[in-house]
């Protein structure tokens, strides 16, 4: 002992602490435990159980959901409903809907309707505070649902150059009010003009036509304004094959999902709908990890002309939204102009449902990034050798507004993709999970760590890898591969990022990318990011 | 009982105490008090000792099934749920901030010297300690009131024994440091 310690060790001899045991403590807090012993199914760690538990496979299969809707509302079809696959299904709807626009020599009318019902869209944020407050696996798959299921509906525009582009319909603000929006197209199928308008009370939240020369799209902007863009249609143009792909209730069937991961069908039973419409209703979910289906859509199927007649939204066991046939019919002109002149007089006020343009998702250069970030972002010093195209996109933080997203893409001349996705919420769903896992176990099983500081983590179980890889991977738009690989990283920030690769990667290429990553705002223009 | 006739004892209790809750009970109580003492030495405060080391132990119990390690470990495995039960506590409730205002408020006015009461100097240890990174209040905890060796603190931190003594002296300077700055103050 040195001569501080000694000193130290004089200076509190004689202090005493009131640390005698009180055994009335110690004897309810024996109960205690003895109870909480016998309401534990089995011993489990928390840490280990949520990296390794369903809730991957489940995860998993809940981006795939969104990766569904945001492709469109899938279809149906009628035969033999319990042997029939959603696929199948989703095929048989389509072409049943093209028919709709091709059965009159006139002019088409679709006449729907999108009922909203009140959600608290904030559930998720309140889910991942409380993660933070206490890890639980319940807290874990509540917050994981909440997060792969955000809530809206894809609304569909088709541009100048012939390409579909989303946009988010979603409440606007929180509401205990149920909010119907009215969703009108006309398609003309001789010169293949269309408007297709949203509204709801008399305003117009959404419009986008094509008078035969110009494309129009018509949006609320920020300051509540409708405002109008006009583009003369590219020679790349041309109208889809399909006018269901982007008008009506099967919008964006034609999405390139593979079949395999569509959610099965759980259910089908028959139904009169309100109308009088006898409708076959199937039910399309994902179990979650304990087996029970409590987020899913209902088709609901016209027995008689095969088209979609209802699709109900049920997140969590409660009725999100309805999207229902009102009218189909022929008319000798659309209620709207083609080229939507007169839209913007029919404007009025705010209303409590809005429609995010596609804006929000921008690709962005390393500097735009290093500024709009809130902490700490980073990117590869210089791509990827074995990488030829990189993009950075900037999205909304749902969970922690009004913080951003950032995923950065790189494809790969074998044809994999690497994706680095940063954002608040990541890094503090990964720091309360991880300070979990070191209040029993440390030191932390770090795979690799690097000169710049670094740590990687690389869990992986037999289901597959981790749900964050495959939404990281989704979220950019690549199909995960069968081999992908993904990682976590922490940051010398302290900001947690995931790595996800469709496909084998080195030791070697690993260490090499981890090893060159840089702060965004220390990244060279010199380098090939955009 | 000698210490290493207790670990031989927990060895037996742990694999007991997988399947049997009386045997968990017996092993509960055996460790009770050694939580519940380091809890105090580290929060200075008896209430509130008492709610962490019921967390401690809760969290015993949620992982128990996946510990592994020999009787010893058992010990350290102890120390570091306490320890960061500890921090997380000290953290969450800003308990530290909250802490120190409530001791200024308490003892201003009062004089300590040199040959200041127990109960002055456990007021100006409080403030000394708290006033630390949580590394360094475990480190002084665990070697001045638990009596722990460098090995033995490095083993529960996870760490080496050069960096835990490395963090001692400069723990050890940061409060003389504070002490002295305290005595010169009044």
């Amino acid at each position: 002992m040195n001569d501080n310690e000694k000193q130290f060790e004089d200076f509190v001899r004689g202090i005493k602490f009131d640390d005698s045991p009180d055994y009335s403590h110690r004897d309810k807090l024996e109960q205690d435990l003895l109870a909480a012993m016998q309401k534990q199914p089995r011993q489990m760690n928390v840490w280990r159980t949520i990296m390794q538990s369903k809730i991957t496979k489940f995860a998993a299969a809940a981006v795939i959901v969104i990766g569904i809707t945001v492709m469109g509302w899938f279809s149906i079809n009628p035969g033999a409903p319990e042997a029939m696959s959603s696929f199948t299904l989703l095929a048989r709807a389509s072409a049943a809907e093209q028919s709709l626009f091709y059965s009159t020599s006139g002019i088409a009318q679709i006449a729907n309707e999108i009922v909203l019902y009140p959600t608290q869209e904030c559930q998720g944020k309140e889910l991942l505070s409380d993660l933070e407050s206490d890890v639980t696996n319940e807290k874990n798959i509540a917050f994981t649902k909440s997060w792969l299921s955000y809530q809206w509906i894809p609304v569909y525009s088709l541009g100048a150059d012939g390409r579909l582009s989303v946009h988010k319909l979603k409440l606007a603000t929180q509401t205990d009010k149920t909010v119907t929006v009215s969703d009108l197209a006309w398609y003309e199928p001789t010169t293949g003009r269309f408007v297709r308008v949203l509204k709801t009370g008399g305003q117009v939240l959404f419009a986008n036509a094509f008078d035969g020369e110009s494309i129009y799209l018509a949006l609320i902007n920020p300051e509540g304004a409708l405002q109008i863009e006009q583009q003369k249609v590219t020679t790349e143009f041309k109208i889809p094959d399909n006018p269901a792909d982007f008008l009506g209730i099967a919008a964006g069937i034609g999405g390139s999902v593979p079949r395999e991961h569509f959610p099965p069908i759980q259910d089908v039973t028959t139904e009169t709908l309100e109308d009088g419409t006898l409708a076959r209703v199937y039910k399309l979910g994902f179990a979650d990890p304990w087996g029970k289906v409590d987020t899913y859509y209902l088709y609901k199927i016209n027995t008689d002309t095969d088209v979609i007649a209802e699709i109900e939204c049920v997140v969590k066991d409660k009725t999100n939204c309805i999207h229902r046939r009102l009218v189909t019919k022929t008319v000798d002109s659309p209620e709207f102009s083609w080229n939507l002149a007169e839209i913007s007089e029919k404007q009025m006020g705010s209303t409590s449902v809005k429609i995010e343009a596609d804006e929000e998702v921008n690709v962005v250069t390393a500097e735009q990034m290093a500024q709009r970030a809130t902490s700490s972002v980073y990117l590869f010093a210089k791509n990827p050798p074995w990488t030829y195209e990189c993009k950075i996109y900037d999205l909304p933080d749902e969970m922690s507004p009004p913080a951003r997203f950032f995923s950065t893409t790189y494809n790969a001349k074998d044809g994999r993709e690497v994706v680095l996705t940063q954002g608040e919420s990541f890094t503090r769903y990964f720091k309360a999970i991880f300070s979990k896992f070191q209040e029993v176990e440390q030191p932390f099983p770090w795979t690799y760590v690097s000169e710049n500081g670094f740590k990687t983590l690389h869990q992986s179980d037999k289901e597959g890898e981790m749900w964050w890889t495959e939404f990281s991977l989704k979220s950019s738009g690549f199909e995960p591969s069968a081999n992908r690989v993904g990682y976590i990283l922490q940051s010398p920030a302290g900001t947690y990022l995931v790595l996800a690769v469709n496909g084998p990667v080195s030791k070697q290429e690993l260490h090499s990318i981890v090893d060159s990553l840089v702060p965004a705002e220390e990244f060279e223009s010199s380098s090939r990011h955009p | 009982m000698d210490s290493d006739s207790q670990a031989a004892n927990d060895g037996q209790l742990i694999e007991q105490a997988r399947s049997n809750p009386e045997a968990f009970a017996r092993l509960y109580r055996r460790h009770y008090d050694m939580v519940l003492r380091y809890c105090v030495h580290r929060l200075f405060e008896r209430q509130t000792a008492e709610d962490v080391t019921s967390t401690v132990f809760l969290r015993i119990v949620e992982n128990f099934g996946r510990f592994k390690g020999s009787e010893q470990q058992f010990r350290n495995w102890l120390y570091k749920i306490a320890t960061n039960a500890v921090n997380n506590h000290l953290r969450k409730a800003a308990r530290k901030d909250d802490v120190l205002k409530h001791f200024h408020e308490q003892n201003a006015g009062q004089t300590i010297d040199c040959e200041s009461s127990p109960q002055e100097k456990l007021a100006l240890l409080k403030e000394a300690v708290l006033s630390l990174r949580p590394r360094y209040q475990t480190i002084i905890t665990l070697r001045f009131f638990e009596n722990l060796k460098l090995t033995e603190i490095a083993e529960v931190l996870g760490s080496s024994d050069g960096t835990v003594r490395s963090q001692l002296a400069r723990a050890l300077a940061k409060l003389r440091k504070k002490i002295n700055a305290s005595r010169q103050e009044v």
